[in-house]
């Protein structure tokens, strides 16, 4: 499941919603962050909406998570459901713009610091050819570990669904002149 | 020739190690605070929980200035802003700060948070919120805050306050908008005054309507053109072009439609909205004109 173990407890019972949250923020933006910054393929302004997002939505579920389990899998599932949303997002105001003829904004603004390796930035680029869903799913298996009903679950998609995004994925990114490692599969 | 393909599973781990190594941005803390406290506060809350609820969020508030201002105090001889977080490299009489950002000025007691991205200056009277919002929490300042925003002028005393571009809202204390026409208005915790913001056409727009003009007056079309600046006149473009357009058609009534009436009739419109700004000089000598040239009943 999630590659990271998180900590809910140490919380005192008084503490409000938004008290707990700021704490848990504390401790666990940074795995957020990461994950976010993975399935935007390095694009740290969406990475930074797409946390604040989590831990806003966090705000109505904090008192219904059972424990340190339950927090990670919310995390990790909330995070990849945003970057998708967001992603989503992107894509259909690009396909509009392209549409009314206008240049359409750069595709990503990849974190400066990841921009200066060329050899990282043309692997973000070719993850950015990839449609939301493919990309999202592609990662979540081959970086996280996922196994594809896993993935499923997190995405709320079926898993022959998954396969196909995978396979979609796989053969794109033979197209641009790699090869993809199936042992993930 | 397969095997020189790059693999790109490997590539794209070694990728993703390279982005596990960076921490996330220092403001994105100061913005998740910001917005976690805006949810608080849009928050209804029973009545009997505000006498405890204040104790709690004032104490956060002034630990989280104690805790967050590591910079060197600067001197008192320039009005100068003392950044708390997301710190610019130095301090300066203008500032823009990204959502979520504090800043604490050298005068004691006063802190302004950006509600979202601001752009501020600090003028001699006080502030100007040029873009943006902020919170100006100045319940602790022994002396009026004031701040301009959208021709408006704040008198803050005591007082804790939102404004953006149209709207102030406040929270505490006690803050008189004038809005510099002889309206004056004096809020109260808990009240708001909202202005409408100037609905203005795009720049892309007023340029294509305004290089009509020039077209039509080019062409000779000098009534079609004074129509047209006419119709301009009457829409949301901006006063500092209307003012050009303005004395435009008034230049274009006298000279090529010689209808001295109408001429007049703008001049003095002109003078009346716009007062003595560039043109006043030949404004006058028109009037002027007009004043020997009186036409006949």
């Amino acid at each position: 499941m999630p590659p990271h173990t998180l900590e809910l407890t140490g919380d005192p019972p008084t503490a409000s919603s938004a008290e707990r949250v700021e704490r848990l923020f504390a401790r666990h933006h940074r795995d957020v962050y990461r994950w976010a910054l993975r399935y935007t393929a390095g694009d740290g302004a969406l990475a930074e909406d797409v946390v604040q997002e989590v831990f806003i939505a966090l705000l109505g579920h904090v008192d219904r998570l059972a424990d340190d389990d339950d927090l990670a899998r919310w995390l990790y599932r909330v995070t990849a459901n945003r970057c998708l949303s967001i992603l989503r997002r992107r894509q259909v105001r690009q396909a509009f713009l392209r549409a009314l003829r206008l240049a359409p904004p750069p595709r990503t603004e990849l974190e400066p610091r990841l921009a200066a390796r060329e050899t990282l930035a043309r692997v973000f680029e070719t993850m950015n050819a990839l449609p939301p869903t493919e990309r999202v799913a592609f990662t979540m298996l081959h970086v996280d570990g996922l196994r594809q009903t896993d993935i499923a679950n997190a995405l709320g998609f079926s898993k022959g669904y998954v396969s196909k995004l995978i396979q979609r994925a796989t053969d794109r990114i033979r197209a641009l002149g790699y090869e993809v490692d199936q042992d993930g599969e | 020739m397969a095997n020189e393909r790059p693999d790109f599973v490997q590539a794209l781990r070694r990728a993703d190690a390279t982005i596990a190594a960076l921490p996330p941005p220092p403001q994105l803390a100061a913005k998740m605070r910001a917005r976690l406290a805006a949810h608080e506060a849009a928050k209804p809350a029973q009545p009997w929980v505000w006498p405890f609820l204040a104790v709690p969020v004032a104490a956060a508030a002034m630990l989280f200035v104690a805790t967050s201002d590591e910079m060197a105090k600067p001197s008192r001889d320039v009005a100068r802003f003392i950044p708390a977080t997301c710190a610019p490299p130095a301090p300066s009489a203008s500032l823009k700060l990204a959502a979520g950002c504090t800043v604490r000025l050298a005068d004691p007691g006063l802190e302004i948070l950006a509600l979202d991205d601001v752009a501020l200056v600090r003028s001699l009277d006080g502030f100007v919120v040029q873009s943006g919002g902020a919170r100006f929490d100045a319940a602790l300042m022994s002396t009026p805050l004031t701040v301009f925003v959208a021709s408006r002028r704040l008198e803050a005393i005591g007082a804790r306050f939102d404004v953006d571009g149209d709207e102030v809202r406040v929270t505490a204390g006690r803050v008189v908008v004038d809005d510099g026409r002889g309206g004056r208005a004096e809020l109260g915790a808990g009240d708001a005054l909202s202005w409408a913001a100037p609905q203005t056409w795009s720049v892309e727009r007023i340029d294509a309507e305004v290089r009509r003009a020039t077209r039509l007056r080019i062409a000779g079309e000098y009534r079609r053109a004074s129509e047209l600046l006419e119709q301009l006149l009457a829409s949301p473009i901006g006063e500092e072009r209307a003012a050009v357009l303005s004395y435009e058609r008034a230049v274009l009534l006298e000279t090529r439609l010689d209808s001295s009436a109408s001429a007049c009739k703008q001049y003095a419109t002109h003078r009346a909205r716009f007062g003595r700004d560039r043109y006043a000089g030949a404004v006058d000598a028109a009037l002027q004109r007009c004043d020997d040239h009186v036409e006949p009943e």
